[in-house]
């Protein structure tokens, strides 16, 4: 135990020699800090959970930055302030995902119950320059593979992410169809494996299973953990996370939800009757994102088409804050949402294959609160670095899987950006097409140029942020305002 | 620390020098008093005074007040406080309160702490309230790059402040200052504040003050949520904020306030002034996130110190240097840097204002890591006074000095006209502007690398209103 605790004491001192007067880890800290001071203040355990989960993995960590990559990327002198020879004027306010990276691409059930490959995060979504998402998507694949020790397929992967998307660009220009990526096409091993889990699970009602019990004929929620917590060690500190678990809701929660659902049918898509959406049971679950470890997540069982317990829904209400701040683009005239939860859910109906994937998909604004709710349904399953590691570990998957995946996600990035408006009320396409014009081999290039160069300072970042945790622990040296509120 | 800085200074009051008084009536101010002698008064016996000091009686004290405004006489003494008169004293002195004892041939927009912002009596035992307020309200036509037209009215600042003033001795001032500004309710980017977007309050300045007078030698400190003093200093010199804002005020260099304290010590009436502050660094819209605090010296001499009949000129020399720190950090980690360098030259006159400004940071926007800097040059003068007045600026910011490209040009040409003239713009001025701005941006000047998308022809109408009356 002494000897534990005298190596924790070195290995702080020996981190905190590095770190005193690093500028990055210093801006490192205070933007994290600032990003997330409004959970640190109101819920610092969860916030420092949310460090610890950055903590576990590169990817995570990856996920955990938006804020500082939207730095980045954003302000002049940023480590990813590179201009594009593919940049125009006209591409500078094209719908974008915000953050679309592999783990934020998922299946989704549509109107005509056909599965298909959509983005499945639009928290950071609004109107940009379109390379800052083809950078992020490919700088994901870049981590991944990082993660995945897929050296030798790292950057191919990079460079099969930015030529589909602008080979995806010239043959929407060229007159071909915007079709969803389905089942109905072959798109490679992991998307597959997507497809066929997302069809056993979802048909499979596995939600209700997981989150629910039938008690007596009756189904109620279920409280506890599906699956267990972990202790995550940082250095001298160390931080109890929650993986997947549910908690009963504070009396607050639930009269918050039941005015939630009372307001949210105005934002549907498409009316869906009164019935089937009483109200059976509520829960708080804890454990989801990495980004968003510490926002607010209720889910409420709806009774369904019929009193049978079998048909029974499952919303997953989550709160949506602010996207990640661009700087420089609040100069641009304002990007026209009411609010950020109808800023999330538009950008999705807008750029995703329909605005029918989710029939649930809605919104709820209740005075500064904005709320985001779909439908929990399993036939929305999202990718995972973890399943691929494990595939992969198993030799089911191998690097070439990752870089079609590549492919495909370029091109599920290109029909994105071409579905939805810009933001001055233009199609997209047209001037995408004009931007590129044609040079897929060009755009690689620099897109894996880029990667390349703000892949390593990402590494770099995450050194430092192990290196912090372990000197300073898991709230970044930041003291809380006041008491926090309770806890779940 | 702030009884200490009060008390030692009281101990070196021997011998009793003189108050410290305005400067004489200008002489085209006209002299309509109720009392005998429309000359300065002279001063009583000691024992006359309400509240004699205790040491020798001060000097015959003009004072001088404005130019009256209507038909009506205005006291241009304060007799209550500097010997008997005909009237009740209490009346002339009331009626001298009406008349907003502010002096139009000395009063600076800050000229604390040489003087309150009052005149009060100069034997103590006095004291004032003030209220102001200051609107810039406007529209303006953008014409952004990629044919996109946007066109907005705006609130750029609505502000209202009180000071309370309070004069124990005469060798003393206190007072408190409160301020409320409006502001945009979201945070940058975002898009829902308070109630969507709307414009609140909040607290922009609060703090406590106070100036001991010895002789040629003005000591003040303050204490809370203080002024930015660069920005004060410079902004004497400087007539159309309601257009534009200083230049490195513009680009936010500077906080226009921070918690902490300042000592300020002026020479032989503002010639030589020398500013040191200690806060937090974090501004008004953060708490302190680290042990370490921003320490500013600035120092600033007026070769040029006349008055004219129509008011001050004064030629003003700044410097300015911080060492400070941003950011979260510990005692074992410290935070970002956050260092200011910068120098400025300020004019002004009735006629005319004028100053050059550059100002460097190292560290900025949240970076430690950035330097950057912005210079710009500005001139205002009347054609026509009050009627018609021009005005030109000029800003260039370099967001990175390491990055080509990465600055950004402001240009803005304006005419302007005043209800009233520019020695009144303390008290009382109702400005409007038309103007043309062209924003430009350097390749690397974002928002959006490689791309001028925010660059910008923009016309302006600006109309700025203020206010400042003596309450009390």
């Amino acid at each position: 135990m002494l000897r534990t605790r005298l190596a924790a004491l070195a290995l702080t001192l020996a981190c905190a020699c590095d770190l005193a007067d690093d500028p990055r880890r210093q801006w490192l800290q205070a933007t994290l800090v600032l990003d997330n001071q409004i959970f640190l203040d109101t819920t610092p355990a969860l916030a420092r959970g949310k460090f610890a989960k950055m903590s576990a993995s590169f990817y995570n960590f990856f996920r955990g930055t938006i804020g500082q990559w939207a730095r980045d990327v954003g302000a002049p002198g940023g480590a990813g302030y590179w201009p594009s020879a593919y940049a125009t004027v006209a591409t500078g306010d094209v719908a974008l995902v915000g953050d679309p990276h592999l783990e934020n691409i998922g299946s989704f059930r549509d109107a005509t119950g056909e599965l298909v490959a959509d983005f499945n995060d639009f928290d950071a979504s609004g109107h940009g320059p379109y390379y800052y998402d083809v950078r992020r998507l490919a700088l994901s694949f870049h981590v991944a593979a990082t993660q995945l020790e897929l050296l030798d397929v790292r950057e191919d992967a990079v460079r099969a992410a930015a030529t589909a998307y602008a080979d995806e660009v010239t043959l929407l220009s060229g007159g071909a169809t915007l079709e969803a990526t389905s089942t109905s096409v072959g798109h490679g091993a992991i998307l597959e494996h997507m497809f066929r889990k997302a069809a056993e699970d979802g048909g499979a009602r596995e939600e209700l299973a997981e989150y629910t019990r039938v008690v007596d004929g009756r189904r109620e929620m279920f409280y506890g953990e599906i699956e267990p917590g972990r202790m995550v060690e940082m250095g001298g500190f160390s931080e109890p996370i929650a993986e997947d678990a549910t908690v009963p809701p504070t009396e607050a929660e639930a009269a918050l939800l039941d005015s939630i659902l009372g307001v949210y049918p105005d934002c549907l898509e498409a009316p869906i009757p009164a019935e089937h959406r009483a109200l059976k049971g509520v829960s708080r679950r804890l454990g989801a994102g990495v980004s968003s470890y510490p926002v607010l997540r209720l889910y409420a069982l709806l009774e369904g088409p019929t009193a049978a317990v079998g048909d029974d829904v499952l919303l997953e209400i989550k709160e949506v804050w602010d996207a990640a701040p661009f700087p420089g683009l609040t100069r641009l005239p304002s990007q026209g949402f009411g609010d950020d939860a109808r800023r999330v859910v538009q950008q999705q109906r807008a750029m995703q294959s329909s605005r029918l994937n989710d029939p649930f998909l809605g919104c709820a604004t209740l005075g500064s609160m904005t709320f985001r709710v779909r439908d929990r349904t399993k036939y929305q399953r999202g990718l995972d670095v973890a399943k691929i590691a494990e595939e992969i570990a198993e030799g089911d998957w191998s690097g070439d899987d990752l870089v079609v995946l590549a492919d495909r996600a370029g091109r599920l990035l290109a029909r994105s950006h071409a579905r939805a408006r810009k933001q001055d009320g233009a199609d997209a396409l047209p001037a995408l097409a004009a931007a590129l014009a044609g040079d897929a081999a060009g755009f690689a290039d620099e897109t894996a140029e880029f990667v390349a160069a703000y892949g390593e300072a990402l590494a770099d970042d995450y050194r430092h942020f192990l290196d912090l945790l372990a000197v300073v622990g898991p709230s970044l040296a930041y003291a809380p305002a006041a008491a926090p509120r309770t806890e779940p | 620390m702030l009884p200490l800085a009060l008390c030692l200074p009281f101990a070196l009051l021997q011998p009793a020098e003189p108050p410290p008084v305005p400067a004489p009536a200008p002489p085209s101010a006209p002299a309509v008093a109720p009392a005998p002698a429309a000359a300065p008064v002279a001063a009583p016996a000691p024992a006359a005074a309400p509240t004699p000091a205790p040491t020798p009686a001060p000097t015959p004290v003009p004072i001088v007040t404005a130019p009256p405004r209507s038909a009506a006489p205005v006291p241009t003494t304060l007799p209550s406080a500097t010997g008997p008169t005909d009237q009740d004293p209490a009346d002339d002195r009331r009626a001298a309160r009406r008349a907003l004892n502010l002096d139009p041939g000395t009063i600076l927009q800050n000229q604390w702490p040489v003087e309150p912002i009052c005149n009060m009596s100069p034997a103590g035992k006095d004291g004032c309230v003030t209220v102001d307020a200051e609107i810039f309200a406007g529209y303006r036509y953008s014409a952004l790059a990629g044919n996109r037209r946007f066109n907005e009215f705006a609130l750029d600042r609505g502000e209202l402040g009180t000071q309370m003033w309070w004069r124990p001795h005469r060798r003393l001032d206190t007072g408190v200052a409160f301020r409320l500004e409006s502001i945009r309710s979201a945070g940058p980017n975002s898009i829902k504040g308070i109630d969507g977007d709307s414009l609140i309050l909040r607290l922009a300045q609060a703090f406590g003050h106070a100036a001991v007078h010895l002789g040629p030698i003005h000591l003040g400190v303050r204490f809370g949520q203080i002024p930015e003093r660069w920005i004060e200093q410079l902004e004497k010199g400087y007539d159309t904020r309601g257009l534009e804002a200083l230049p490195s005020d513009r680009v936010l260099l500077y906080d226009r306030a921070d918690l902490g304290g300042s000592l300020t010590a002026s020479g032989w009436r503002g010639r030589v002034e020398l500013d040191l502050a200690l806060t937090n660094g974090e501004g008004r819209a953060q708490k302190e996130l680290n042990p370490g605090k921003n320490t500013t010296v600035i120092v600033t001499a007026r070769p040029v110190r006349r008055d004219h009949a129509r008011g001050p000129i004064r030629l003003a020399l700044h410097g300015l240097y911080r060492d400070g720190s941003w950011g979260v950090g510990t005692a074992m980690l410290g935070a970002g840097r956050n260092h200011r360098l910068a120098g400025a030259v300020t004019f002004q006159s009735p006629w005319a204002f004028a100053g050059l400004e550059y100002s460097r940071a190292y560290g900025f926007n949240a970076n430690p890591a950035v330097v950057a800097d912005v210079v710009g040059a500005w001139a205002s003068a009347y054609a026509y006074e009050p009627y018609l007045g021009l005005t030109a600026k000029f800003d260039r910011h370099r967001q990175d000095v390491r990055l080509a490209g990465s600055h950004v040009d402001v240009l803005t040409a304006a005419v302007f006209s005043d209800v009233f003239g520019s020695a009144w713009r303390n008290r009382r001025r109702i400005r409007v502007y038309a103007g043309y701005q062209y924003e430009g941006y350097g390749e690397n000047a974002g928002p959006v690398a490689g791309l001028p998308v925010a660059s910008a022809h923009r016309f302006l109408l600006q109309v700025t209103a203020q206010g400042l009356f003596r309450a009390f």
